[in-house]
């Protein structure tokens, strides 16, 4: 079975409208296979209904990537190797942020929108035939990055968790 | 994995007691009436899938129970789990 990894975003206040949690693939390298997302609160007792989607964005360089703070990607089975990708407060290839403040500029692609109860969190967990997968771009100076993803600013800013999980392919 | 998320511990008062009928996934956690956390871990049942899904470990707290299921259910102000055996029912130490 392929390698393991989470991107987990724990107990922070997020920026309004932004990605939550940002995953890009190396290049060269595998592909990334996601197979779960997660998003929760514990700020707020009050019962409210949330928007949350999960993207992919095509960044033609650096600087118009999403941009947060850097992730630490952990593994699932201590043991395993580290993640090809590495935390870093720029979301662009082979990287991993959260808690993104800016979005860039990149066109974003629906892949999974949904709604949930600030109450009860969000979990995300396909059948296997429905796992998204994402690979480096061509040409090598962009990159494709996944994103979970706000659409609309939550009622509390406070005390949200969100996190990807991935396995890495060949 | 050794040390639980933030989202698998219980907040330190219960606020909120899940409603009849949520399950996970959708949802991401079930807080039972003892302000209990219950959610899917990250450490797969055999190679991963049992009846054509995914399937995890099941938390209570951050901790597993040694049960594994494709969903967590509240009904009834039960904890039920759908896994590779069945239907189960949370007793209050264990799943029957």
């Amino acid at each position: 079975m392929a390698r393991q990894y989470i991107v987990p975003m724990s107990n922070v206040t997020i920026t309004s409208t932004n990605s939550l949690v940002a995953i890009s693939p190396t290049n060269p390298g595998p592909a990334l296979e996601v197979i779960r997302a997660w998003v929760s609160q514990s700020g707020s007792a009050t019962s409210a209904q949330q928007g949350v989607r999960l993207v992919t964005q095509v960044n033609s360089t650096a600087a118009l990537s999403v941009i947060g703070t850097a992730a630490t990607v952990q593994n699932v089975v201590g043991y395993d190797p580290a993640a090809q990708i590495s935390g870093s407060s720029t979301c662009y290839i082979g990287k991993a942020t959260v808690n993104c403040t800016s979005d860039g500029t990149g066109t974003k692609n629906t892949l999974y929108p949904d709604a949930f109860n600030v109450l009860n969190g969000w979990l995300w967990v396909p059948t296997p035939n429905e796992t998204h997968m994402i690979s480096a771009l061509s040409p090598a100076t962009s990159s494709l990055s996944y994103a979970v993803y706000l659409p609309t600013a939550p009622a509390t800013t406070g005390n949200w968790n969100a996190g990807l999980s991935f396995r890495e392919l060949g | 994995m050794n040390a639980p998320l933030f989202y698998m511990l219980p907040w330190k008062e219960q606020l909120h007691e899940t409603e009849s009928y949520v399950c996970i996934p959708p949802a991401l956690t079930i807080t039972d009436e003892q302000n209990a956390v219950w959610t899917l871990g990250f450490n797969p049942h055999g190679n991963g899938v049992s009846r054509g899904e995914f399937c995890w470990d099941v938390l209570r707290n951050g901790k597993s129970t040694g049960e594994f299921a494709n969903r967590i259910e509240r009904r009834n102000k039960r904890i039920r789990i759908f896994g590779p055996d069945g239907w189960k029912i949370w007793t209050g130490r264990t799943f029957l």
